[in-house]
């Protein structure tokens, strides 16, 4: 990087346009003794300040319209129904109840899915799939996630804290904390994770989810795809997507499987049988939720015959045997 | 200290860094406006608040006030930079150096293209001089970050610039 060292001529000569004006120094002066004899002076540099920056006003016209633009399609999205638009409030109500996990949850833990009696297969059919997911939007380019050792873990809406009975071994201590994730390497590395803060695995599920204290919470993450990294050398399916003991399972559009010996024999067929079709993962408009017996719920997009989080798994044999079950 | 020799140091600070503390913020933010309105607040600051500084940390005193903002814009302004779009990082020559360099451009472009907490460090080591004491003083961090930052970010740097095998 030879260049870096000549960084101040390169700047100098680069930025030699812009100077301190004098006009500058009148305007400092000017708002100095305004606050020194106590009358208010809007803050140049706080963003959605009453006062524009000194440059550039037209442009910032343009972009506050086009700002108004997009928020009145949005809102007239909303109003008219765009099923595309519509937040998760708007949706119907889900049909797994996913529920605190660890110490804290309810008693016995059990799945609640519409008022069915415990034990029943509830067939489920709508006029358009109710998608519901469980990952936590992403906050501009990317998802909230940490990365331990190449590993990418994804935070979940649900639940939004765990019993510490959940937590397992330290897997890491945050020391990259960056908006840019895609640019940081190695380490323990997150975009929503303070730095200094551990990141934990989840008891019975390690390789499949962790777990971190976020603004005093301890939320979990699901094992992901991000960018071009997915499996690390040697997984399977079975090692990102570790299930402690499944009790129900839930398809958008399908269906929902609350017999527990029925889930976990799905369950069990998919991991036999799916087989890596690529890397990558993405969010779809179907999915596949997997609830656990100890409150937690892992979710996988669903594309045709293939279920998608850490890399995309193609496994017709699931799909039948879930279509089989529901009839 | 009297008004007027308030005054008279006043004009020696703005004389002397203001234009980098200009040039920093600009570099930390890619907005020429905004900049100046930087700028413009290390210098109310300086103005009504006047600490007590020591003889040579006046610069360095600046460019904390001036980062802390430039901090704050980045956060706050994250919904405009998805609506508008980040900003295209553009130089701004002085009139004998227009239409050359294309090389510098990239460089500059790297390094406004770090995430903050790494592009603020290459800034004020690599751009304003500072060693790893001082910038750890001034952004209020352990030097062992200031340290790993600069060398993470040096390989960031590498991979932007495509020049995986030149070293330092």
């Amino acid at each position: 990087m030879k260049r870096l060292e000549n960084l101040p001529e390169i700047t100098d000569e680069m930025l030699g346009g812009l100077h301190a004006s004098q006009e500058l120094k009148a305007d400092i002066l000017r708002d100095a003794a305004k606050l020194r004899a106590g009358e208010k002076v809007a803050s140049r540099s706080t963003p959605w300040a009453e006062k524009p920056s000194r440059r550039g006003k037209g442009a910032q016209l343009l972009r506050s319209a086009a700002a108004l633009a997009c928020l009145a399609v949005f809102m007239a999205g909303v109003l008219i129904g765009v099923p595309g638009l519509l937040t998760r409030g708007g949706q119907p109500d889900p049909l797994i109840s996913t529920q605190t996990g660890g110490e804290n949850g309810p008693e016995g833990g059990q799945l609640t899915a519409l008022d069915v009696p415990q034990g029943s297969i509830v067939i489920s059919q709508r006029d358009k799939p109710a998608y519901r997911g469980v990952w936590e939007a992403a906050n501009g380019a990317n998802f909230p996630l940490v990365c331990v050792d190449g590993r990418y873990y994804r935070m979940l809406t649900n639940p939004t804290a765990i019993g510490k009975d959940l937590l397992g071994g330290a897997l890491g201590t945050v020391d990259t904390f960056t908006s840019e994730p895609a640019l940081a390497s190695g380490g323990v590395i997150s975009n929503v994770v303070s730095e200094g803060e551990t990141v934990y695995a989840v008891r019975g599920m390690e390789g499949a989810m962790a777990a971190a204290n976020v603004n005093g919470s301890l939320r979990v993450f699901q094992r992901v795809s991000f960018g071009s990294s997915a499996l690390k050398s040697g997984e399977g399916l079975g090692d990102t997507l570790r299930a402690s003991s499944v009790v129900a399972l839930e398809l958008t559009g399908v269906g929902t499987v609350t017999d527990a010996a029925t889930a976990q024999s799905l369950y069990d067929t998919l991991l036999q049988n799916a087989q890596l079709a690529r890397s990558g993962a993405s969010e779809t408009g179907q999915s596949l939720l997997i609830q656990l017996q100890n409150g937690l719920a892992l979710q996988l997009s669903v594309r045709d015959e293939s279920v998608m989080a850490c890399g995309t798994w193609s496994c017709p044999e699931f799909f039948e045997a879930f279509a089989a079950a529901i009839q | 200290m009297s008004e007027e020799a308030f005054s008279a140091w006043f004009d020696a600070l703005y004389t002397r860094y203001a234009t980098d503390v200009i040039r920093v913020s600009y570099f930390y933010l890619g907005d020429r406006g905004k900049a100046e309105d930087v700028c413009h607040d290390a210098f109310v600051s300086l103005f009504v608040n006047r600490p007590v500084l020591e003889e040579g940390s006046e610069k360095a005193w600046l460019l904390k006030v001036a980062l802390n903002r430039c901090r704050d814009i980045w956060r706050s302004a994250w919904t405009r930079r998805v609506i508008s779009g980040s900003p295209v990082f553009e130089t701004v020559p002085g009139p004998d150096t227009i239409g050359q360099h294309m090389e510098r451009v990239e460089i500059l472009a790297a390094i406004n293209s770090l995430p903050p907490e790494f592009r603020e460090i290459f800034i004020l080591h690599y751009y304003q001089g500072y060693g790893i004491g001082d910038i750890a003083k001034i952004i209020g961090v352990a030097e062992g970050t200031v340290s790993s930052r600069l060398s993470r970010g040096r390989k960031k740097l590498e991979i932007l610039l495509g020049e995986g095998g030149e070293k330092a």
